[in-house]
C-alpha cells in the first residue's frame, strides 16, 4: 500500500529537512522507514537478491546526495521510487542479454482473450506451488524493464495511475498502456503452465 | 485498448469514482466474461505482491544502514555542475519536455517561413490604420528605394507646438 497519508507525508518532509541539516538519526529513519519497500521494488524488476540489495543502498546513497536538491514539490517516496526505478532500468539495461520485449505504448489493444483467469484458479494455492513461483519469475523476466516496474508499483506498492506517472516520468495514459501490456502479456506467458495446475472438474 | 477493458482495469486498480464504480460492478453482474478478466488481474497482483512479500522477508536487513552511511561518506561532494544538471533532469521529465520541446519546434518553423519570405527581396509589408500626434507638425514621407520599386515610409513628428507654447509662459 502506498503510503500516502497526510501524516506520513509530513513526517517523510520534516525528516528530510532534518537530514539535509546534517541530523544523522533522521536519516537513518528515513533509510529504515523506506529500505523494505525499495529493496521489494529493486527485487521485483531484477530478481536477484544480491542486485536487489546493492542497488537499494545505492538508492539511499543518492538520496543522501542529493537530498539537499529535493524539492519537496513531490512526495518524498516518490521522489525515491523514481531513482530506485531508474537504477534497475540502468542496471537491466547493462545486462540487456537477457531477452527482453517491449511494446510499443500507442497501439490500440482490442485483443482480450488472454486475460482469461481460468488457468489461475486460487491465487494462494497456485503460489504454494514453488514449480508456479518459477514460471512466474520466468515470465517476469520476459517482460521489458518498464513493464516490471509498472506490475509492481502497481500491484505491490499500490500507487495511483498519477504516481506511477510521477515515478516513471511519463503520462497517466501511457501508464495505463503499459500496465495493460504488462498484464496480458503476464496471462499469455502464464496461461498455459496454470491450465495444468489448475483442478480439472470430473 | 477497448473502453471496456480500460474501465475494467481502473475499477481493478480503484481509479474510478465511487458511481462509476457502482456501474462497473452492475454491469459485472452480468457479464461473467468481464468478472473472469477482473479475477485474472486480481490473481495477478495478488501472486505479484505474495513473491515480493516473500522476497523481502527472506532478505536480512543488518548492518543496512551503515553500508549505506559509509556509501555515503565515501561518495565525492556533489558539485555545481551536477546539482544544476539532477535538478534540471527532475524538472524536465519526458511529459514536459515534449510539449515545449513541440511549441519551440513550431516557432523555429514559423521564423524560417518568414525568413524566407522576408529574404526572397520583397519588401514588409505594412498596414497603418491610424496616426496620431498633437500639433500640427507631423508629415508621412514616401521615400523611393534605389533599387526596384519598393519604398521606405517616414513618420515625421515634431514636439507639440502647444507644450512649447505653455512653456515659454
Amino acid at each position: 500500500m502506498a503510503p500516502a497519508e497526510e501524516n506520513t507525508a509530513a513526517e517523510d518532509r520534516d525528516l528530510v529537512e532534518r537530514a539535509c541539516r546534517g541530523d544523522r538519526v533522521a536519516f537513518q529513519m528515513l533509510v529504515e522507514r523506506y529500505q523494505k519497500r525499495v529493496y521489494g521494488i529493486a527485487y521485483g524488476m531484477v530478481y536477484n537478491a544480491d542486485d536487489a540489495l546493492d542497488i537499494s543502498q545505492e538508492t539511499f546513497i543518492r538520496v543522501h546526495r542529493y537530498l539537499d536538491s529535493f524539492q519537496g514539490s513531490s512526495s518524498f517516496y516518490t521522489w525515491l521510487y523514481r531513482i530506485v526505478v531508474n537504477l534497475c532500468v540502468d542496471h537491466l539495461r547493462r545486462k540487456s542479454h537477457e531477452a527482453t520485449v517491449d511494446y510499443d505504448d500507442t497501439l490500440q489493444h482490442t485483443d482480450t482473450s488472454e486475460l482469461q483467469p481460468s488457468a489461475i484458479g486460487d491465487p494462494v494455492r497456485a503460489l504454494g506451488d514453488r514449480e508456479l513461483g518459477a514460471e512466474l519469475e520466468r515470465a517476469l523476466r520476459q517482460l521489458s524493464p518498464v513493464h516490471r516496474a509498472v506490475l509492481q508499483l502497481r500491484e505491490v506498492e499500490g500507487l495511483s495511475y498519477q504516481e506511477m506517472a510521477k515515478v516513471m516520468g511519463c503520462s497517466v495514459g501511457t501508464i495505463m498502456s503499459r500496465l495493460f501490456h504488462a498484464r496480458k502479456r503476464m496471462q499469455k506467458l502464464l496461461g498455459g503452465y496454470l491450465e495444468d495446475t489448475t483442478p480439472k472438474e470430473a | 485498448m477497448a473502453r471496456d477493458d480500460d474501465l475494467l482495469m481502473r475499477f481493478h486498480d480503484g481509479e474510478l469514482s465511487v458511481s462509476q464504480a457502482r456501474v462497473v460492478e452492475e454491469r459485472l453482474r452480468a457479464a461473467p466474461a468481464a468478472a473472469t478478466r477482473l479475477r485474472a488481474m486480481d490473481a495477478l497482483g495478488h501472486a505479484l505482491r505474495e513473491r515480493t512479500r516473500l522476497a523481502v522477508e527472506r532478505q536480512s536487513f543488518d548492518g543496512f544502514f551503515e553500508r549505506v552511511e559509509r556509501g555515503a561518506r565515501q561518495a565525492r561532494p556533489l558539485g555545481l555542475r551536477e546539482r544544476v544538471a539532477f535538478r534540471l533532469r527532475d524538472w524536465l521529465r519526458p511529459w514536459a519536455v515534449w510539449p515545449v520541446a513541440a511549441a519551440a519546434g513550431v516557432a523555429l518553423l514559423a521564423l524560417v517561413a518568414l525568413g524566407v519570405h522576408n529574404g526572397s527581396g520583397g519588401a514588409n509589408d505594412c498596414t497603418i490604420e491610424s496616426l496620431e500626434y498633437s500639433g500640427s507638425a507631423g508629415a508621412v514621407f514616401l521615400i523611393p528605394d534605389d533599387k526596384g520599386g519598393g519604398h521606405t515610409t517616414v513618420i515625421w513628428t515634431n514636439e507639440t507646438e502647444e507644450q512649447d507654447d505653455a512653456e515659454s509662459h
